[in-house]
């Protein structure tokens, strides 16, 4: 297969996997906050959107207590398919510097 | 879901209007929704009136950011809205606006008597328009319902489509701002028109079948 048909997962994809696993369920801003400056807030719910129609996240909007005022936050949890796309990516990078090593 | 009875001095409410007439509902829950329930938090949160107004800058920003994305990008996936109604069929509509831009790139070339010649046709135009509305021409209406851009209210249609309004666009700019350049212009043109007449002579005695004639 031609390197260019590789599957890949894109940095921004990834680091939110990343977070997503190793530290639960976020809001958007929470993940721009923990990325230390990778994620930005015009773009992470565009890269969120993405991931979801992927099948990479999922999400839920909180909900609200009665009398509040303002629009509901969405939560983002990684699904089964984003943990192990995360988890084989990581096995490919790890093959792919083995090679280049050897 | 959505709380739609917001108060008037809530942030993003007039965005949250914008972009509900704008994207899909989806794009509009999945994209809009989020950032502006973070810019509400945010502001909300704040201990004090300059923090809040600081908080309100970076979530407007973000917020503008976000629909600025999913209206011109098409891979944000909200179906790029404004970019798609830009470029209209055949990007036609973008065309006409880098027309502006074209002559106002060669302004140097042009000077007084041709933007006073461009300002008199265009208003021109807005008289013979009224006219034929008045006195409809038959010539025109033949080729009204036709969507090819056409060379004025003569109904002169342009072969191919936009790349045939550009070539229009670029002998008028040489001719006009090029002077070097006026004897190959009418010499290809007068060449062209040549050709043009030899290759209907050939198709009258050749094609004579009705479907297959080039004017008429």
């Amino acid at each position: 297969m031609p390197v260019a048909n590789n599957p890949t997962l894109p940095p921004k994809e990834r680091l939110i996997l990343e977070l997503l696993v190793s530290s639960g369920p976020m809001y958007g801003l929470e993940l721009v906050q923990r990325s230390g400056g990778a994620l930005k807030r015009g773009t992470v719910y565009v890269t969120l959107g993405r991931m979801e129609t992927k099948g990479f996240v999922t999400s839920e909007q909180e909900e609200l207590p009665e009398g509040a005022i303002g629009l509901p936050r969405r939560r983002y949890r990684p699904t089964g398919l984003g943990e192990r796309a995360l988890a084989a990516w990581g096995v490919y990078t790890r093959a792919l510097e083995l090679g280049w090593q050897s | 879901m959505m709380n739609s009875d917001m108060p008037r001095k809530v942030p993003g409410r007039l965005v949250l209007r914008i972009a509900r007439s704008v994207f899909s509902d989806a794009a509009v829950e999945t994209m809009v929704v989020p950032a502006i329930a973070d810019l509400q938090r945010e502001a909300a949160a704040a201990p004090h009136a300059r923090a809040r107004m600081l908080a309100r800058a970076r979530g407007y920003a973000g917020l503008w950011a976000v629909i600025g994305l999913a209206a011109l990008v098409p891979s944000a996936g909200a179906g790029a809205p404004v970019l798609m109604a830009l470029l209209g069929r055949s990007g036609g509509f973008l065309v006409a606006l880098l027309l502006p831009l074209l002559f106002a790139s060669l302004w140097p070339m042009f000077g007084a008597f041709i933007s006073g010649a461009a300002v008199a046709g265009i208003a021109f135009t807005f008289v013979i328009r009224a006219w034929n509305d008045r006195h409809p021409a038959t010539l025109a209406r033949r080729h009204a319902a036709g969507k090819e851009p056409e060379i004025n209210l003569s109904g002169i249609p342009v072969g191919g489509d936009v790349g045939g309004f550009l070539f229009v666009v670029a002998s008028v700019v040489m001719m006009l701002g090029l002077p070097s350049l006026r004897g190959f212009v009418i010499g290809a043109t007068t060449a062209a028109a040549l050709l043009a007449c030899g290759l209907l002579t050939w198709r009258r005695h050749h094609l004579e079948s009705p479907g297959r004639r080039i004017i008429g």
